[in-house]
């Protein structure tokens, strides 16, 4: 069996990706959660990366309005597509088939 | 929750800086990221209340927006740049360069203080009077296509305009080919009764076509039919958004509704749009009716009424012209006797609008376009001043390897951060400066509600600031950017670096500054003598302690001649009782006030051909030319005995006994005045009055017949009365005495004749104080520039001056040398100043009174004055020039 191809996908892309598996979210709070994995993106290329993964097929956004306190609220939604999903496990199994392939040799001790 | 594709409305500072976003970028990228900036302003807010926590939440937000679009502009760049795409050419001037341009400025606070100042009066000045020019001259009328609306008018055998006769105005329609329609409108001033208080309100009178050819519809309700303009039909008007909104509350259900008008009932039919108020400031209009009467063969010289047209697509104005003059000259042939040698033009509405008040605006935009030039020539020359000062600092970057290029890009910079600094300074100067201006401006000045600084004027600030920096920058820049490296390294402290190239343009430059100012002087000068020449003007009665009011008398009430009459005699009766007056009378249309009425009249014994004459005509009450004061010159004035049933009689002015019986004693002889008694039997000359300044002061006075009321009638009429003290007080006691005769007749136009002749001259007077507080600007700014520039040369020169005296010098020619150095530039300055004033006075000619626009008085004063301030300027410095140390300089 041939080797898995290189994925495409960014770090940052799987990050999202493997967040929006739990459910559709608002790009603010993925913007938040990546924050805690010490990503500061500004919000223009936080949303040219999302847009990018739109145009890819991989997420689909939609704007979300809502009123609360007599005051609209609006946000850019984001849901994970079959695509989105299938791109997000095929990474997932390449980097387990390199550690898996990789990861051991790495784990032996040195030659002293 | 409801989901859309569409991008959510943004927050406004947002929305408008969207624009500058690449457009596929606006929706995924730009809008979700300021919608996530809206959200942590909105989180801060509530967090953190207060002025200063809001303000802070909304300056983050502001920088959000701009760093948003920073960088998306950014990603489209990146986007459309291939990795081996070669460089973008170096930018013409980097934030670099205006970071040392600010630090270079703050080191040399009180430079950067006075060219701000300077550049800030002239933006500052323009940007007040632009706004004023935008609003008043540019911007276009408030109708669909206005470019295509003209206004026609007749013109009599002098070339003036003399208004619309209906007969005439009804072949126009039928006949022209030019105009898709045309209409004839006038306006007049009516009494709405059924509030607390009658009010006046201006009405528009228009003919059913007027909305059609301005192409507005009514808001609410109908626009008036030709059925509503047949005499006879009900009475119906178009109320004005204004209105309706002020007395109806903007009830829709007013339609339908009646109002009183002048006492009769009307039904309102109809409210136009908000903004509309053609003509003049209407708010609200009745049907135009004409009687047979009225358009019948004897009415074409009766010329009162305006008319507007809209030209068919592909027409120009001239052609529209041509057009209707053909037809008008078709008629003249048919009436000679009333319209022979009579014109008709059709111009641009706007322009007919504004024809009164262009050229003095653009004489006024031209006075402080001088202000600016002053202005940067001030700043041009203090820049080129210390580009003297940093010699060394110049001459060390060159040899350090900065081009010439770099150097002159850099000292631009510093101009460009003074101008902006200057036009940021000037616009605050030009947002008081426009409230002041229309503080001061006349009262008739059309379309002054809307003047208000806007966007446009905002962006012609800008402009103009970056374009001042670049004409003020320039020569400095070129010159600064220059360096002598060998006068650097000889002796920098001697003359530093200041070269005779450099001392020519400064001296260029001074010559510049004082011709300038002296051309702004010269046209200040001119209107001031103009304008004190007409104030000085006599009208040809006393002004002083003398009230008036307007009275317009409801139809309703009064519908007959007898009825107006009686009410008259009996107010006038009671004034004169009241205590304090001396005097009271009433005439129908009060002296110098612009307005006219008047026409032909037949003189009788005279042989066909020679027996017509034309003349204001006047409707006067017995006690009216004693209250102005108007000098009888023969015969009597009316009295008690003019009554209705009285022989009829007329009183004639000075000017037309001289121009219709010159050498003849004109008493006794018998008239009939064709306006408006065509038909009645001829009056007796029973006197001659002094000459009076019917239509303004700058106007000469023009034949005027006096008729009596009681046997001319008129509904309207201006009451005078005179005081034996201050005429205001006279006011109340007027006031009343109408209350008590006729509780339902409302007054207006109550001031004294002083405040009414002062209003006649409100414009000039605008004139000349705006010109003479521009000029007085330019002065100033001359005299500093001057100033700085003397002083500068002898802090320069004072080796020199110490050599000078060590070797025998007397202080004295010290003095002398410092002077004449100052002084010739200015003495160049002066007279090429005399020779441009006296090709730009020439525009100014139309708006002098009884002043040449060479009028030598007044260049010799101008040029005294500032040949005056200029040695005074020169001389401060030169003063202490004398005092310089001989051995302390050679030391």
């Amino acid at each position: 069996m041939s080797p898995r191809r290189i994925p495409e996908i960014t770090h940052l892309q799987f990050l999202v990706l493997g967040m929006l598996r739990e459910g559709e979210r608002p790009g603010r709070s993925l913007r938040r959660a990546l924050a805690r994995h010490g990503v500061q993106r500004t919000g223009p290329a936080f949303y040219q990366m999302m847009a990018r993964l739109e145009d890819a097929g991989l997420v689909a956004g939609a704007y979300d309005q809502k009123i609360v306190d007599a005051q609209i609220i609006k946000e850019r939604r984001y849901a994970l597509t079959p695509a989105g999903d299938a791109a997000w496990t095929a990474t997932r199994a390449f980097y387990s088939e390199a550690i898996d392939t990789y990861g051991a040799r790495k784990a032996r001790p040195a030659h002293v | 929750m409801a989901r859309g594709r569409r991008a959510p409305r943004m927050c406004d500072p947002a929305a408008v800086f969207r624009r500058l976003v690449p457009a596929p970028l606006r929706e995924r990228v730009f809008d979700p990221a300021i919608a996530d900036a809206c959200r942590e302003r909105r989180v801060r807010r509530r967090r953190r209340r207060g002025p200063i926590a809001r303000a802070g939440a909304e300056a983050l937000f502001v920088c959000r927006v701009l760093n948003a679009v920073r960088e998306c502009r950014a990603m489209a760049r990146d986007a459309r740049q291939p990795f081996d795409a070669p460089r973008e050419r170096p930018a013409l001037m980097t934030r670099q360069d205006f970071m040392f341009a600010l630090r270079m400025l703050r080191k040399a606070p009180g430079f950067a203080a006075a060219a701000i100042l300077a550049t800030a009066l002239g933006i500052g000045a323009n940007a007040a009077i632009f706004t004023v020019v935008k609003h008043v001259l540019l911007q276009p009328l408030p109708f669909p296509d206005p470019s295509r609306l003209v206004d026609v008018n007749e013109y009599g055998r002098e070339g003036r305009a003399t208004a619309v006769s209906p007969p005439n105005f009804m072949d126009w329609r039928v006949q022209n080919r030019t105009l898709s329609g045309i209409s004839v409108y006038g306006d007049q001033v009516l009494t709405l009764s059924g509030g607390p208080e009658p009010v006046r309100v201006l009405a528009g009178t228009i003919d059913a076509e007027f909305l059609n050819v301005l192409r507005m519809q009514p808001q609410l309700g109908r626009a008036l039919t030709v059925d509503d303009t047949r005499p006879g039909a009900r009475q119906v008007v178009l109320l004005g958004h204004d209105l309706w909104q002020r007395s109806y509350s903007g009830d829709r259900a007013v339609v339908g509704r009646s109002v009183t008008l002048e006492g009769l009932p009307y039904e309102v039919v109809g409210v136009l749009p908000a903004g509309f108020d053609f003509p003049g400031e209407s708010e609200l209009w009745i049907p135009l009716r004409f009687a047979p009467d009225d358009l019948a063969s004897n009415q074409r010289g009766a010329h009162y009424l305006a008319a507007v047209g809209r030209l068919r697509d592909g027409v120009t104005a001239g052609q529209a012209s041509a057009d209707l003059d053909r037809i008008e000259q078709e008629l003249a042939r048919q009436f000679p006797d009333k319209i022979e040698g009579y014109t008709v033009r059709a111009v641009p509405l706007l322009n007919s609008m504004v024809e009164g008040v262009q050229r003095p605006l653009l004489v006024l935009f031209g006075a402080v376009g001088f202000v600016l030039l002053i202005a940067c020539v001030n700043v041009s020359n203090l820049l080129l001043a210390r580009a003297t000062t940093r010699t060394g600092e110049i001459a060390v970057r060159s040899a350090l390897g900065a081009s010439r290029w770099r150097l002159v890009r850099q000292l631009l910079a510093e101009s460009l951060v003074l101008s902006l600094a200057g036009g940021a300074a000037g616009l605050l100067l030009g947002s008081w400066g426009v409230r002041a201006l229309m503080a001061v401006a006349p009262a008739d000045l059309p379309r002054a509600a809307t003047v208000s600084m806007d966007a446009t004027v905002l962006l012609f600030s800008v402009a103009l600031s970056l374009l001042a920096g670049i004409v003020f920058g320039t020569a400095p820049a070129l010159v600064g950017s220059r360096p002598d490296l060998t006068v650097f390294l000889k002796d920098v402290r001697r003359d530093g670096g200041s070269t005779g190239g450099r001392r020519r343009v400064r001296a260029v430059l001074v010559a510049a500054q004082v011709a300038l100012a002296l051309i702004l002087l010269a046209g200040a000068g001119l209107a001031v003598r103009s304008f004190n020449r007409l104030v000085h003007v006599h009208p040809g009665f006393q002004a002083a302690n003398v009230i008036t009011l307007r009275i317009a008398l409801p139809e309703g009430p009064y519908p007959t001649m007898a009825s107006t009459v009686q009410f008259y005699r009996d107010y006038v009766d009671r004034i004169r009782q009241q205590p304090g007056i001396l005097a009271a009378g009433a005439v129908s249309i009060a002296p110098v006030t612009r307005a006219g009425f008047g026409g032909t009249f037949t003189i009788y014994g005279r042989p066909e051909g020679n027996d017509e004459g034309n003349a204001q005509v006047r409707s006067t009450t017995p006690g009216y030319l004693e209250t102005l004061r108007i000098p009888l010159r023969a015969g009597r004035v009316f009295d008690g005995r003019d009554s209705e049933t009285a022989p009829r009689v007329a009183i004639i002015s000075e000017a037309a006994a001289r121009r219709f019986w010159p050498g003849e004693n004109p008493v006794g002889r018998q008239i009939r005045v064709h306006v408006n008694e065509s038909n009645r039997s001829p009056r007796e000359i029973v006197g001659v009055v002094g000459d009076v300044r019917t239509r303004g002061l700058e106007l000469d006075p023009v034949p005027v017949i006096y008729v009596p009321h009681p046997q001319y009638g008129g509904d309207g009429m201006a009451i005078m009365a005179r005081t034996a003290g201050d005429p205001m007080q006279a006011l109340p006691q007027m006031t009343n005495a109408l209350k008590t005769l006729a509780p339902g007749v409302a007054f207006s136009r109550a001031q004294t004749m002083e405040d009414m002749m002062s209003a006649n001259v409100a414009e000039p007077r605008f004139r000349s104080l705006l010109l003479s507080v521009f000029a007085l600007v330019s002065l100033a700014l001359a005299a500093v520039g001057l100033y700085g520039v003397v002083a500068f040369s002898v802090s320069q020169r004072r080796g020199e001056l110490g050599l000078r005296m060590a070797l025998g010098a007397a202080p004295s020619q010290v003095l002398r040398i410092v002077l004449r150095e100052g002084m010739t530039p200015v003495a160049a300055g002066i007279a090429a100043g005399l020779a441009g004033a006296a090709v730009l006075a020439r525009v100014m000619r139309s708006l002098l009174f009884d002043v040449d626009p060479l009028d030598p008085l007044t260049f010799a004063a101008v040029a005294l004055t500032l040949s005056v301030v200029a040695l005074v300027a020169c001389y401060l410095p030169a003063r202490r020039a004398m005092t310089v140390d001989p051995a302390g300089t050679l030391r």
